[in-house]
């Protein structure tokens, strides 16, 4: 092969160049020059606040961090069902998905400081510091966004006060007085010396944003079909009297320390006023009088009243009143997804299938703390003497050739319906209606919904009784309506007003007055007329426990349950005893004897799955027609038991800082008995 | 050499074919020319073998005396040559001692081998080097010892093959079964893979053909690796092609075809074991039983199996064993002026598990189809140019199952046996709860769930991949500028082409129904939909340029050798910011002295700038250098040569760079933020839906992250001080190898920083992590009479690591951080035993405290575990949770042991590998009985957890597991040194039994070679471990399980 070198070189080096170079001309270059392209599709806080749109999304963005407080995700925080919603810390839930935070660090007892994301609201996994922090960049560059007008631009500065308020208290009602930020920061600080500080200066801290807030804020939403959401001088007016509710509270407002004699801290201002002072009622109380009088004024908030004074009017009025975006009882409330999309997988589904992960059973005691449908107070004991336990729930006719149950009567408070999925309520609910229909729930041992939930303490039914709220109802018709989380609500408010008027004032009346107003929308008469014995317009702690009734019954599964208890310290009254659930057994007349199904051979115990089927056309057998009589046992709950049912620890009335968090020695205290 | 035999006419020894590649004149094939026989008087014929008798093939004989008159063996060794008898000829040859020799017709050379193998090479970054002057630390591996076993990745079969080298496979997925590759052990918590190089260009390891590779050199030190600079820190993989030489067309075809076996699948319990077990934990619990007798009654008969069936998932989807094939036609040879080496390889693999009849393909398949063809012109006397055209051409299959390999195989684990009788006449039939007459308390998951043929999964996916590699270069010797000069280029153009097919339907399932006539019957659930057809394809291009000035010459008995290289590569598709193509720029040098082969000098350095620091901080310089002897070379050391033939001592110290930091890119950039996020919090996003029922979201804007204009790559100080000792004649090869390395400026998150900051602070470099070990390997070649040859050789590899600065939040205790131990160290409780009523007396008896409370609190029940105070706080709590108990993932120890021998035409050659002081943490359904995705109290059981966990009939402490409970789950399924199972193994990695043929009809046939091998991959793993190989996970993300396989090949030679 001879070939000429000068010609082969020189085709050689063409052709390592088309190969190297050819399809990259652009990229010869050397040093800097090559390596030295950077990304130029991303924004800077530059590109944000020199526009006026990205500086509107970057508010927006902020509202995206706030606490939404039921749980759908699979992850650590709040949002996520790995740690458990805190209702099912106190007595009117039990959480049953034995992988929860709730069942294996709360109950066992077993929570440290060292327990890191367990904590059913993580002092570092709820996006707090983030918003925070958000919220501050905000502040300090809107001055330079060009295109927008100062209203605007105030208002905006206005809407992030409520944000870094409302995340403090969020913080503040778990663990005490906290390190104050009133900045945002870098990651090369001269100094991290962020002390923890008085459970006053954290209150006045967030009421004074708050404050400062209500004096731009519009009452409304200017547009609300658009900007429903949005913090308002309304929002902000109700959740100062929130605040002040749970700072006058005995847990820092009182003469006693919760923990002990003393604190082990050397300064215990984060967790206790350190006295007791009436004067912060009275400051709640004038917050709630301010927030009436911009309601009279303004108007814009009602509660919603049933169309019609029967039981679906009532469970209607109700249901609306929480869950439907335009409830004109709701003051504000929060979001996680878009209307009409990405509720897949969310609460109501998940919920709504009966997830084990969702398992949040009333218990006994909460379900007998509704009252009849009349307003007069359930009471196991008499009603068993009167042999009206049958009756407890609906009662109605064994109608011949019909195999349900006809002229089905709601015998208890509406709110129980709505609250808890009890046996013989129907399963399905109207979207536009109190109406119900569908199968029969039944929770019995055995039943075709309960199986054996009760019998092994386990699953959605394990207590007999099933949560219904921010459910409603199986297969819901709520699916992909309005996931929101509602953070203040009229009703609330008018509980706290009352809660205000009495510790305040001792003004017995006034209390009555408003607490009434919530019963009378579900149709239950007055507390004094229903409550003969108790001396309610003298005597104050049975008043106060009845407000604290009303409001579990009204505010079930908001997280209202678990502050009430923390905030009167019920440790010992309430949260140290034991729990029990409701055990059903469907009972069958055999030979003139109702005996347990259990008992009979190759009896069902379900039966809209069994003997509704087999039994259908033949109205002679006993197990055509819809089951109505039952044999009733209360049981404690083992599964699982709680440590604070043998002796209530204080120190659980706040949650424990990340020990690690405390160790990095910025100024945070670790709180009580942690 | 002493393997030749085996490969003869296929594989030129290495030294011969790494002289062809770097084109030095002096040795080798390149003064060879055309052998044009002649017959007469004149004519010598004659055999050149070694001192084992084997043919040597390429051998160089010349007339003493004429420079052009002289010929090469061919590949029977074998010569003619045109000159008298009695005529002197110099034999020569790489690696052994070059002869004088009086011609005669007839006769038989046998070459000495040479003691100090000047002339042997070695690969080295960017070139060769004598093997002896060698300074830098590195191993190396021939081709053939690769090919032994038919596997579709060459990571595979590195593990116990070379010194220094740590292999994990997890996974036996066909087509994603690499192992990872550790070159001593990692050494920062950022990404510790090796640079992998094929023929001086980054590319991966996985997807070359074994057949194609000629060796394989790790380099392990800083002298080694400096001048990759801030590439160059993990260690670096060499990989060299084959390449022809001059001579005949040699033609090699092999074929192989194995049977391959799952290596261990772990045991599931059946129904019976499953309800018994269920129930003694409800009794444990003191809750009423979950599993009715009737339920128990009818497992235990088996006499309802459609509507109680009892399935163990791991038999009843997977087969017993599959096919792997493996065929390969290779040509090499070439003329004076041009030399090639082209290869095709078609490899298939099957899959473990059943498809059941199903009207697509989406069982576990993988084929790949490889070619190469590697070309060198000698276009003038000193200009050689070299052409390399590689690719592969790849598909797999994969079941649809949505959550990969891994979440299938944990669907298979969580499952429950009785939740389905499996596919009834093509029907997929699951249990359901509500039977009129019985109830099954739940029916739990099945195994086929996730798996491709059933419910909402089916489907399938097929990936297929196109890859085309182009190497040009052109070396010029430049003699006549000055000579040793010579200047070389290169270009190089990888490309690749994927695509995604993606068949999804929701499949019905039947439930079955007992009829009133005491017959089954099956009502539909769910509808068989229309296959949904999607594809995608990705893409990847990438280029390299090189060019080079190298040096080398001797002046009387001082060599020098210098080396000047610029570099640029650019890839155009990297995983972030895919817009931005990713570069990197350097500039190498190297220079070499050695006084008469006997005292070594040696700098290297590396300049490399990288795109992933600020331009002020992009460049670095690495510099290296290393220092040997040959101490037997002194004439002190004469009396001891006998014993100790040969010794060199070798150190090198130097810097290293390392930029591969958690994958990000630009991190010096200003912070980055989002805007025009339309996504809902739900989503991932920061946009928030406003409004009453309103169906738009507003978008969202945030920071993304906080950056840091400071960062820099990590830096690796290397130290390494080695020694090569050869025994009696060379009999016995020692090489020894001490290391140590300091790796600072580590990127990491400090967690020290207060957390209200709101945000995760940026990467800074600080992390420091110091590693150390030592490496050590023998070899043994040695003869029994004429026709058994045998050898043996031992590696054995200590990596151990420290970190020494992290950052981490503060703990209370020493032994909570990672700082301080080994990275990968398991956060664990320390486990003590099984609560008894002895235990609390024992518990202070050994430890001199108090019995602390437990996890489980009160609850604590006899056979619940029980863990060790560490804080002495009377409560075991997060902070009894220590990384100083156990080992990690990763060995500490290597072993590799190959032995084997040759008798005649019969070779028989093993390769164990070993490791320890390594463990696994069984998790999941491994650990705690009836786990699934959601909960721990329907999923799946093993066989050994019924035999293994403490009861109270026969309470004792010679348990795996603890007492069953829900209960007190959190207690005695805590992470701790109970579920840290050692993982220490020896494993007969290859055994070879290869006979070759020399038959008469071969001759006739043209066939120079037949050998039928039969062959083993994994046949025998001695180990303590019980869940499943050693070397695979028994976690969340259980793997694909590995295999054995029994390979039959048939290899021919032209």
């Amino acid at each position: 092969m001879k070939l000429n070198n000068k010609t082969f070189i020189g085709a050689f080096l063409t052709l390592s160049l088309a190969l190297g170079f050819g399809s990259c001309t652009d990229d010869i270059a050397f040093g800097n020059k090559f390596l030295g392209k950077s990304p130029g599709t991303d924004a800077t806080i530059d590109t944000v606040f020199n526009n006026a749109e990205y500086t509107r999304q970057f508010l927006v963005g902020t509202y995206a961090l706030q606490y939404y407080g039921l749980p759908y995700k699979s992850d650590r925080s709040s949002d996520g069902y790995w740690n458990g919603k805190f209702d099912a810390l106190t007595d009117c839930w039990q959480l049953h998905f034995s992988k929860s935070s709730v069942y294996l660090s709360y109950y066992s007892g077993q929570l440290t400081a060292t327990s890191g994301s367990s904590s059913v609201f993580g002092y570092l996994n709820e996006n707090c510091w983030e918003l925070i922090h958000s919220a501050y960049l905000l502040q300090e560059n809107i001055g330079r966004t060009p295109n927008m007008e100062e209203t605007e631009k105030s208002q905006m500065k206005a809407e992030t006060k409520c944000l870094i308020a409302s995340t403090y208290f969020n913080m503040f009602r778990m663990y005490g007085g906290l390190p104050i930020v009133k900045r945002s920061f870098t990651y090369d600080e001269k100094s991290y010396d962020f002390p923890r500080t008085s459970v006053e200066e954290t209150v006045n801290f967030m009421v004074d944003l708050l404050d400062d807030a209500s004096k731009v804020l519009p009452w409304t939403p200017e547009d609300p079909t658009s900007e429903t959401g949005r913090w308002t001088k309304a929002a902000a007016m109700a959740l100062k009297c929130q605040i002040l509710q749970f700072a006058a509270s005995p847990l820092f407002n009182s003469d006693k320390p919760y923990y002990g004699s003393t604190y082990s801290m050397t300064d215990s201002s984060p967790v206790w006023y350190g006295n007791y002072s009436k004067d912060r009622w009275t400051r709640c109380k004038t917050a709630c009088e301010d927030f009436l009088q911009q309601l009279n004024a303004n108007g814009g908030y009602s509660l919603v009243q049933p169309a019609t004074n029967t039981i679906e009017g009532y469970r209607y009025a109700f249901r609306y009143g929480y869950v439907n975006q335009n409830s004109p009882e709701v003051i504000f409330a929060t979001r996680v997804s878009s209307f009409g999309k990405d509720t897949q997988y969310m609460w109501t589904q998940l919920g709504g299938g009966l997830n084990e992960r969702y398992a949040y059973t009333p218990t006994q005691e909460y379900v007998e703390m509704f009252p009849w449908a009349d307003g007069k107070p359930f009471n196991w004991a008499e009603t068993e003497k009167a042999g009206k336990l049958d009756q407890m729930f609906v009662k109605g006719d064994t109608t011949a050739t019909k195999q349900e149950l006809q002229h089905r009567t709601y015998t208890r408070d509406p709110r129980l319906y709505e609250t808890v999925m009890v046996n013989g309520d129907l399963e399905t609910s109207s979207l536009n209606s109190g109406k119900v229909s569908g199968n029969n729930f039944e929770l019995w041992d055995g039943g075709s919904r309960a199986l054996n939930g009760p019998s092994t303490q386990s699953g959605y039914f394990a207590t007999g009784y099933g949560n219904n709220k921010y459910i409603t109802g199986t297969n819901s018709v709520y699916l992909r309506a309005q996931p929101q989380w509602v953070v203040l609500s009229l009703n609330d408010f008018y509980l706290t007003y009352a809660e205000a008027l009495l510790q305040a004032d001792d003004n017995f009346t006034g209390a009555l007055q408003y607490v009434d107003k919530i019963r009378a929308r579900v149709g239950l008469k007055g507390l004094v007329e229903c409550n003969p014995d108790k001396d309610l317009t003298s005597n104050k702690t049975n008043l106060l426990n009845e407000i604290l009734r009303e409001r579990v019954c009204e505010l079930g599964m908001s997280n209202s349950r678990y502050f009430d208890v923390k905030r009167y310290k019920l440790g010992d009254e309430v949260l140290s005893k034991q729990l029990h659930g409701l055990r059903m057994y469907r009972l069958r007349k055999v030979d003139g004897q109702w005996i347990h199904v259990n008992d009979i051979k190759d009896a069902n115990t379900q039966w809209w799955n069994g003997d509704k089927v087999t039994d259908k056309g033949s109205n002679k057998n006993p197990g055509f027609y819809e089951p109505t009589h039952f044999d009733y046992q209360k049981f404690d709950l083992i599964k699982r038991t709680r440590a604070w049912w043998s002796g209530y620890d204080p120190k659980w009335y706040l949650e424990p800082f990340p020990e690690t968090e405390v160790n990095k020695g910025y100024g945070l205290t670790q709180n009580p008995g942690w | 050499m002493n393997r030749r035999k085996l490969l003869k006419g296929t594989v030129l020894p290495v030294a011969v074919m790494s002289a062809a590649m770097t084109f030095t004149p002096a040795i080798g094939v390149q003064h060879a020319f055309a052998f044009t026989q002649q017959v007469g008087q004149n004519n010598v014929r004659g055999t050149i073998v070694d001192e084992r008798g084997e043919t040597v093939i390429g051998a160089t004989v010349m007339v003493v005396g004429s420079a052009s008159n002289g010929t090469v063996t061919d590949l029977d060794g074998n010569f003619y040559l045109n000159v008298k008898p009695g005529t002197k000829l110099k034999v020569s040859f790489v690696g052994y001692d070059p002869m004088i020799v009086i011609a005669k017709d007839g006769m038989k050379v046998t070459l000495k081998e040479n003691t100090n193998n000047l002339q042997t090479v070695e690969v080295v970054a960017y070139g060769v080097q004598k093997k002896v002057t060698v300074t830098g630390a590195l191993s190396s591996i021939k081709g053939e010892d690769l090919v032994r076993t038919p596997v579709s990745s060459v990571n595979n079969v590195l593990a116990g093959q070379l010194s220094g080298v740590t292999t994990v496979q997890y996974s036996g997925e066909p087509g994603s079964d690499a192992a990872k590759v550790f070159v001593r052990g990692q050494a920062t918590f950022n990404n510790a893979d090796p640079l992998v190089q094929v023929d001086g260009v980054e590319r991966s390891m996985g997807d070359i053909d074994p057949e194609e590779i000629e060796s394989i050199t790790v380099l392990k030190d800083a002298s080694a690796t400096a001048v990759f600079g801030v590439r160059g820190a993990n260690g670096v993989v060499l990989i060299t092609t084959k390449r022809g030489k001059e001579g005949k067309a040699s033609v090699t075809a092999n074929t192989s075809f194995s049977i391959l076996t799952p290596t261990k699948m772990v045991e599931q319990a059946d129904s019976y074991g499953y309800a018994t077990f269920y129930n003694k934990m409800c009794d444990n619990d003191g809750v009423a039983h979950v599993f009715s007798d009737e339920i128990i009654e009818k497992f235990r008969t088996g006499s309802d199996p459609i509507r109680f069936p009892s399935i163990k998932w791991d038999d009843y989807i997977m087969k017993n064993s599959t096919v792997q094939t493996k065929t390969n036609v290779s040509i090499s040879g070439g003329t004076s002026k041009m030399r090639y080496f082209i290869n095709a390889g078609m490899y298939t693999q099957g899959g473990l598990f059943k498809e059941f009849g199903q009207d697509y393909d989406f069982g576990y398949q993988y084929n790949r189809f490889n070619y190469r063809a590697n070309l060198d012109l000698d276009v003038t006397k000193t200009t050689t140019l070299s052409f390399n055209i590689a690719g592969s051409v790849d598909n797999s299959n994969k079941p649809h199952t949505g959550q990969g390999a891994s979440g299938m195989v944990q669907a298979l684990y969580q499952a429950t046996p009785f939740s389905s009788p499996g596919i009834i006449d093509g029907r997929y039939v699951e249990t359901t709860a509500d039977y009129s007459d019985l109830k099954l308390p739940f029916v739990g998951g099945s195994g086929i769930t996730y798996y491709g043929n059933a419910g909402v999964n089916g489907g399938f996916f097929q990936y297929s991949n196109n890859k085309l590699q182009l190497d040009a270069q052109l070396n010029q010797k430049l003699d006549m500028i000055t000579k040793g000069l010579s200047f070389k280029i290169k270009g190089s153009y990888n490309s690749l082409f994927g695509s995604t097919k993606e068949g999804a339907r929701a499949m019905a399932s039947y439930y079955p129904v007992l009829k009133k006539d005491g017959s089954i019957g099956y009502r539909i659930s769910g509808q068989t939909g229309q296959i949904a057809y999607s594809e995608k394809t990705g893409r990847d291009r990438d280029w390299y340029f090189e060019t080079s000035l190298t040096y080398n010459r001797s002046f009387g008995l001082n060599n020098v050798g210098a080396l000047l290289l610029l570099n640029q590569s650019k890839n155009y598709y990297p995983e972030t910011f895919s817009d931005i193509p990713q570069g990197y720029a350097g500039v190498v040098g190297r220079l070499t002295y050695d006084w008469n082969n006997r005292y070594m000098a040696e700098f290297n350095i590396g300049y490399n700038g990288s795109e992933n620091f600020a331009p002020s901080k992009r460049y670095g310089t690495f510099p290296a250098g290393s220092l040997g002897w040959v101490v037997s070379d002194e004439s002190f050391w004469k009396p001891l040569k006998k014993v100790v033939s040969f010794l060199k001592l070798r150190v090198s110290y130097g810097l290293v760079g390392n930029d591969k930091i958690g994958g990000s890119r630009f991190m010096y950039l200003d912070d980055p933020y989002n805007v025009n996020n339309s996504g809902v919090y739900a989503r991932g996003g920061r946009g928030y839906n406003f409004g009453i029922e309103n169906n738009t979201v507003s978008k969202g804007a945030y920071e993304m992250s906080r950056n840091n204009p400071n960062v820099t790559w990590e830096k690796a100080f290397k130290q390494d001080y080695g020694a090569d000792i050869y025994f009696i004649k060379d009999k016995l090869r020692a090489t020894v190898d001490y290391y140590k390395e300091h790796r600072t400026d580590i990127l990491l998150h400090d967690g020290t920083l207060p957390s209200i900051l709101g945000f995760t602070t940026p990467a800074e470099n600080l992390g420091v992590v110091d590693s150390w070990g030592y490496e050590l390997s023998f070899k043994w070649n040695d003869k029994l009479g004429k026709d058994f040859l045998y050898w043996a050789g031992v590696n054995l590899s200590y990596n151990q690591n420290e970190v020494k600065e992290d950052k981490e939040v503060p703990y209370n205790n020493q032994y909570q951080y990672a700082q301080g131990h080994r990275l990968g160290a398991r956060s664990e409780y320390k486990f003590y035993r099984f609560y008894d009523a002895q235990t609390p007396a024992l518990y202070e008896k050994e430890f001199g405290e108090k019995f602390p409370t437990q996890l489980a609190g009160d609850n604590l029940q006899p056979g619940d575990a029980v863990y060790v105070d560490l804080d002495h706080n009377g409560k075991i709590d997060g902070n009894d949770m220590s990384r100083s108990n156990g080992y990690t993932d990763d060995p500490e120890y290597v072993i590799g042991v190959n032995f084997g021998f040759t008798y005649k035409n019969l070779s028989i050659s093993t390769q164990w590998t070993g490791a320890w002081n390594v463990s696994r943490m069984i998790d999941d359904v491994f650990r705690e009985p009836f786990v699934n995705r959601t909960g721990n109290t329907q999923g799946g059981l093993l066989q050994y957890h019924i035999d293994n966990t403490w009861n109270a009939e026969n309470p004792g402490q010679n348990y795996e597991y603890p007492r069953a409970t829900l209960e007190n789950s959190d207690n005695n399924y805590a992470t701790s040194t109970l579920y840290e199972k050692d993982a220490k193994y020896l494993r007969l990695k290859t055994l070879q039994v290869a006979y070759d043929f020399h038959m008469a009809f071969m001759k006739k046939l043209g066939l120079n070679q037949l050998q039928l091998s039969f062959s083993g991959y994994n046949l025998l793993t001695i180990t303590p471990y019980k869940w499943g190989d050693p070397e695979t996970r028994a976690s969340g993300s259980p793997s694909y399980p590995l295999q054995k396989t029994y390979t039959f090949s048939l290899k021919v030679g032209f």
